[in-house]
């Protein structure tokens, strides 16, 4: 062979397929070359033997490519399917006889079936759901087009629609969709997923396989991060069969959501099933050592290990387990759940008898423990003051295993004993000794509280005599001798050694000395007592914490340390809807605070799963935070004059009780008001008029409750003595503008507006009342309903401006939503509600009624639908709703014209049931509703034929019925 | 994951057929199966296979006018265990493989030959009636309630006028409650429908340029998880159908798998993640789909928009050299699946070490 025979030889010809230059295939050039790709081609030109057969070479590039990816497609090769002689003789003996013994179980299985086959089937038969529509059809192409057509229609075609066309309303409208959407395709699921499963006349072979596939499903919804939907599932299989397996995974599922109280249970259940359940005791431990409960965390993962030393999950939870009682006895449960990685989620239960019977004899031996335990802490006496959380899970066990509950009480009172040690100085003394700086927590538990004792310690540099020497600090002084600063700088030297029993004694003996001081000394208090809630919440005492910040806050309102140490606290009592309230607050103070922010992140995931996309609606309002605080979050040295509070106490002051009484129960009006508590607030205001009755803000406050209450003629009242003293008052305004509205002076009401809006232009809500007024007025307005959804968003940009006067709790958002709610409190229901929710005009064609009725359905407001129904004549009905007849549509006009509209007319009812059913999709509708929903129907028919009517016959009615399929 | 721990797929019996095999389904609950096909003179066959002492013997063998190319026990009790069937004519049957003389329902459901056929709400798999669905080369799929005479309970057809589309597969699911059910149609140019039963809607739909082969929801009692599209041209798609972006539709990875059609996939009945495609050239591969970190992700309007995972393969063989026209999970036995191929053969297989993964 020449060279000019074969190109490839010269040296620079290139492949045929690829074109790669004939060099690369060459042992040092494909061992130097890690490009992927091109090797694969490489490889490729190699095995297609266009260029030669270069076995060595192929399979050096093969080595090399599989070095470089072995995932690399070109590596794929065909391969024969494996025979018996691909396993060595004992794996084809297992893989044989699984199939063999398998072959003759399912045989003796599908015996069984078949005997049971007669008697369960009719059973069988009767729980199934009904057969679906008649031949409901749905025409591809047309769906297609139909479903790339509405986004289309936001268009305007002509001038006409343009003036029609909103911008705001369409933005907003797609806001609502994508919502709606997101909502939808997430979690919607979860709910609509029966727990229980009817196991009716199904064989016990069903039952189990049932079980078992539910419990599958679970499996892999865990293994794809799904952790509600495991759950779901394995209740589901749960309540087929119960089974170790399926309480165990739930556990273990459980212990991921960080629902330790739960997962407990389920181990509790799992070790009832089977004592000595090494997963089961795993988690346990998990669960005890989040509750706090590291004792019988230890227990456990003792257990665990004595019959599986080896277990490394076992030991690095012990290790965890023991430095958390080393370093903090007391601290409570901050979550920290990523930690935690008992895994593997099992299939089946494979204890044997020989670990359970190990289990057996660590269980007497736990007695036996826990027996000494209690004797020792017989003498230790109790304090029946707190009962933390992990308490009330402890308490109510099962009496099955009485003795470790018993135990694990003790040991909590143990150690909500030892928190407590605050109120007894001398146990506390004995511990005085410990590490200093434990406080300063490590681990990055607390950060936040650790952030607060370093602050503390900035804050008051040398400000109190033992502040510059710590073991002046530790030792016991009589707390009498001291001032309150001094008490109060000891309290903060302790904190940060982490003696927070012992500072939080300190805290309160300086708020004792304090409190008879009265107001002049309520920066100090607050302090004071901002300090001991952060005491207190190391300690986990919850409680404690939130209502020293509340009395913090009671005397400093807005101040960013209680409301954050509020929000932890709130947070660890899993009341996040609190919790998120006060982190918003803070962030309005100070955006900046990194915790308030991680916090909100974490609770508003919290707070979907809980309460479901609607979350936000089940929060109390977020108070608007006066501009004044924004500026104090600036200046903390303002915060904690020191040696100031000394002075304090001995200033007299008179006139002081009655202006502090003033000052108190105004806040505490406000807090009520916050509290949405309008009643108490409303009481506190008369008791703050009896002191003083010059206080223009105490009327404008006492209308707004009066205003919530719907009892306009007080309100107005109210806003009339506070413009009596102040007429340029917009607040009073503005209420009484609501006041007339709510009493129908409308006219009274527009005044007042525009009052309102002569002070103050950029009053957005005022704006928005005024429009509503005037439609009021003049009912013939174009405007529809999405608006104000809106404008809701617009207003909190308002909120600063708002904020000026001292009024609590109140933010603008609710200005908006709550005026009318109030107004239909108080009236009866009638055409003008309607009005005032959604501003409803007669329909002239199917797209403006569709319009309308979306905006009812999504607001479910059958009132509104009642009075479109009112205003729509009966014949126009099928034309209005030309192919757009839907399930939630049609309930909703069945719905309307049921409770809304067959008491007031009959006729019209039975013309809209008469024309609806000439509608287009109606008897596909029809075959698509439930069972309840067609209850709903006959209902309707009942009222409807027990109110007989000059208009129609019964024969109809029955006629009538007869169309419905009733 | 080392060669020996990863799971080897063993042909365990194969027997050679007298007929044209286009459909071979495990009788659940049981160590049996039944083929379906084409007698070479014509007519339908079924055929009732049992595995004894490693083979398979015939138990039963019912000859049927029209040839026989598809069938499923998905909506029938674990009791009854009838099976439904398509054949080239059009008629949809149900069988009762004990007194198969005559069938328990019969309709002439299509014009022309049923492609396609599954059924949910039998076998305590999916929530809701049972029902079957057919998919047939008229263009038209219907879902058939066994307790309706004569028609559908649904029918998704092309508007007078249009094209009509050969439906080759058609797949149940979201069935997680009474309320919810979906049908999954692929069609002969690519087309992917989704239809939502319970508001009579096309929920979805897409095209991924070839044509659909076969489909199948990982699950079909679940709310939709994942839908596993093959294709005329030796790829397949995973879509993640948990999220539906408003335009962008469900998120979705390609895979080049075979070098020729993928004739069927099925995911083990066992662990959704895990799915066996079937190729042309008689190859089988092993596939497991991972997900990703987040499954969904906001866009830059703030929608949420699904994140597709990634698909490894864990195993692949090649069994023949004709297409594997068919594939079925024993729903008994993790692991033990059956295939048939154009060269006129059934295999039982078993693929090791599933339950490891």
């Amino acid at each position: 062979m020449t060279a000019k025979d074969n190109p490839s030889l010269w040296g620079f010809g290139t492949t045929k397929t690829f074109k790669i230059p004939v060099e690369h295939l060459d042992f040092k050039y494909i061992e130097k070359c890690s490009d992927v790709k091109h090797l694969e081609k490489i490889l490729c030109v190699l095995r297609s033997g266009e260029e030669g057969y270069y076995p060595e070479l192929t399979e050096f590039c093969e080595k090399r490519l599989k070095g470089l990816a072995p995932e690399s497609r070109a590596l794929r090769k065909d391969k024969p399917a494996a025979t018996a002689s691909s396993f060595t003789a004992e794996e084809w003996e297992k893989i044989d006889g699984d199939i063999k013994s398998w072959v003759s179980e399912i045989k003796k299985e599908e015996n069984k079936i078949h005997c049971h086959e007669t008697e369960t089937f009719p059973a069988m038969d009767n729980n199934l759901p009904p057969v679906r529509g008649t031949n409901s059809r749905v025409h591809v192409t047309k769906e297609k087009y139909s479903n790339s057509r509405r986004p289309k229609k936001k268009i305007p075609r002509d001038y006409a629609e343009w003036d029609k066309f909103d911008v705001e309303k369409e933005c907003s409208k797609i806001d609502e969709d994508y919502k709606e959407k997101a909502v939808v395709k997430n979690k919607s699921h979860l709910s609509k997923i029966e727990t229980r499963i009817d196991t009716a006349g199904l064989t016990e072979k069903e039952k189990t396989s049932l079980a078992t596939r539910e419990k599958e499903k679970g499996n892999e919804a865990f293994n794809s991060g799904d952790y509600e939907e495991a759950i779901m599932y394995y209740t589901r299989s749960i309540s087929v069969l119960p089974t170790v397996a399926a309480y165990n995974n739930r556990a273990q599922a459980e212990l991921k959501l960080q629902n330790w109280n739960s997962a407990f249970w389920d181990c509790e259940k799992v070790l009832e099933l089977e004592p000595g359940n090494l997963k089961a005791l795993l988690r346990r431990a998990t669960t005890y050592k989040h509750q706090n409960k590291l004792q019988e965390a230890i227990e456990d993962l003792n257990k665990v290990l004595n019959v599986e030393p080896d277990n490394e999950l076992a030991k690095k939870t012990l290790l965890e387990v023991e430095r958390d009682l080393k370093t903090d006895p007391a601290s409570k449960t901050q979550t920290k759940g990523k930690r935690m990685v008992i895994q593997e989620v099992e299939n089946s239960e494979d204890e044997d008898g020989k670990d359970r019977r190990r289990a057996q004899e660590d269980g007497s031996g736990d007695k036996r423990l826990s027996s000494k335990r209690t004797e020792k802490n017989s003498n230790g006496n109790i304090l029946g003051t707190t009962v933390s959380l992990t308490r009330e899970a402890a308490e109510p066990a099962g009496a099955g295993s009485a003795a470790e509950p018993r135990a694990m009480g003790n040991i909590q009172k143990k150690l909500t004993g030892k928190s407590e040690g605050g109120k007894r100085s001398e146990r506390g003394a004995s511990r005085r000794g410990r590490t200093p700086g434990a406080g300063v927590d490590k681990r990055g538990r607390q950060r936040a509280a650790a952030a607060v004792a370093a602050s503390n310690a900035t804050r008051h540099p040398g400000s109190g005599r033992g502040a510059g020497d710590p073991a002046a600090a530790a030792a016991p002084v009589p707390a009498a001798t001291l001032g309150p600063a001094g008490l109060k700088s000891q309290g903060n030297e302790l904190f940060k050694s982490g003696q927070f029993a012992e500072a939080a004694l300190r805290y309160s003996a300086a708020i004792a000395q304090l409190e008879p001081a009265g107001s002049g000394s309520a920066d100090d208090l607050s302090i004071l007592y901002s300090n001991r809630a952060a005491c207190y919440l190391k300690e986990g005492n919850c409680s404690g914490c939130i209502q020293d910040c509340n009395r913090a806050l009671e005397l400093h309102p807005f101040s960013v340390k209680p409301l954050l140490r509020r929000a932890m606290a709130h947070e660890t009592l899993e009341q996040y809807g609190k919790a998120y309230v006060d982190y918003k607050t803070v962030l309005q103070i100070d955006c900046r605070i990194q915790l308030a922010n991680d916090s909100i992140n974490r609770i508003t995931r919290i707070l979907m799963t809980l309460d479901g996309p609607r979350w936000r609606e089940k929060l109390s309002p977020i108070p608007a935070v006066p501009t004044s605080a924004h500026l104090r979050a600036w200046q903390p040295v303002a915060e904690t004059p020191p040696s100031q509070g000394g002075d304090a106490c001995g200033r007299p002051q008179p006139g002081v009780p009655d202006e502090k009484m003033f000052k108190t129960l105004k806040e505490e009006g406000n807090q009520c008001v916050k509290d949405k508590n309008y009643k108490d607030a409303l009481s506190k205001y008369s008791e703050c008029l009896k002191i003083n009755n010059k206080e223009c803000a105490i009327y404008t406050n006492r209308a707004l409750c009066y205003l919530k209450l719907g009892q306009f003629e007080e309100a107005k009242q109210d806003c009339d003595r506070a413009l009596q003293m102040d007429s340029g008052n917009v607040k009073a305004h503005y209420r009484r503008a609501l006041a007339h509205k709510g009493l129908k002076d409308y006219q009274k009401s527009l005044n007042d507006l525009n009052k309102v809006l002569l002070l103050d232009s950029s009053i957005v809500e005022a704006k928005m009342e005024l429009e509503e007024v005037t439609r009021f007025l003049n009912v013939k307005d174009n405007i529809t309903s999405f608006n104000k959804e809106k404008e809701r968003r617009k207003i909190e940009i308002q909120e600063v401006s708002e904020g000026q006067e001292e009024e609590p709790g109140r933010t603008s958002e609710e200005l908006s939503t709550d005026c009318p709610a109030s107004g239909k409190g108080d009236t009866t229901s009638g055409p003008p509600e309607c009005y005032e929710k959604l501003p409803i005009t007669k329909p002239n064609n199917a797209y403006e009624f569709g319009q309308i009725i979306n905006a009812i359905s999504m607001r479910n407001d059958q009132e509104a639908c009642a009075h479109l129904l009112a205003i729509t004549e009966p014949k126009d009905l099928p034309m209005l709703l030309s192919n757009k007849l839907e399930g939630d549509t049609f309930l909703l006009l069945i719905q309307s014209l049921k409770n809304n509209l067959i008491g007031k007319d009959p006729s019209l009812v039975y013309q809209h049931l008469l024309y609806l059913s000439k509608a287009e999709r109606f008897t596909m509708m029809l075959t698509l509703i439930s069972k309840g929903q067609k209850e709903q129907i006959e209902q309707l028919f009942d009222d409807l034929s027990d109110t007989p009517n000059k208009h129609f016959t019964l024969e109809d009615v029955r006629a009538l019925k007869r169309k419905y399929e009733l | 994951m080392s060669a020996f721990e990863k799971p080897q797929i063993i042909a365990h019996i194969q027997k050679g057929l007298n007929y044209t095999v286009f459909d071979c389904k495990w009788v659940p609950c049981s160590a049996k199966f039944v083929t379906m096909g084409n007698f070479a003179r014509g007519t339908g066959v079924i055929q009732l296979y049992e595995i004894q002492h490693g083979d398979l013997k015939l138990l039963r063998e019912i000859e049927k006018a029209k040839p026989i190319k598809c069938g499923t026990f998905g909506a029938t009790s674990l009791q009854q265990r009838y099976l439904a069937t398509g054949d080239f004519a059009g008629n949809l049957h149900i069988w009762n493989l004990e007194a198969p003389e005559i069938p328990v329902y019969s309709v002439k459901g299509h014009k022309e030959i049923i492609n396609t056929i599954d059924g949910v709400g039998g076998l305590g798999i999916g929530e809701g009636a049972p029902e079957i669905v057919t998919g047939s080369r008229d263009g038209t799929v219907k879902v058939w309630d066994p307790r309706q005479k004569d028609d559908p309970v649904a029918n998704m057809e092309p508007v007078q006028g249009e094209n009509k589309r050969d439906c080759w597969t058609v797949a149940f699911g979201n069935a997680y409650n009474q309320e919810e059910r979906v049908v999954c149609a692929g069609y002969d140019n690519g087309d992917i429908k989704l239809f939502d039963l319970r508001n009579m809607s096309l929920r979805w739909e897409t095209n991924i340029k070839n044509g659909v082969c076969s489909l199948e929801f990982d699950r079909k009692d679940i709310s939709m998880n994942k839908l596993v599209a093959t294709s005329l041209e030796g790829k397949f798609h995973v879509f993640d159908m948990r999220t539906q972006h408003p335009t962008k539709g469900f998120a979705s990875v390609s895979e080049k798998a075979h070098k020729s059609t993928v004739w069927q996939v099925r995911h083990l009945p066992q662990n959704r993640e895990l799915f066996l495609t079937a190729g042309g050239a008689g190859s089988l591969h092993l596939w497991k789909y991972e997900y990703p970190v987040q499954r969904s992700k906001k866009d830059s309007e703030g929608v949420e928009m699904g994140v597709a995972g990634s698909v490894s393969l864990l195993q692949n063989v090649t069994l023949s050299t004709q297409p594997i026209s068919s594939l079925d999970w024993s729903p008994d036995k993790r692991g033990l699946c059956i295939c048939s191929s154009f060269d006129q053969m059934v295999r039982v297989l078993i693929v090791t070490k599933l339950h490891k993964i």
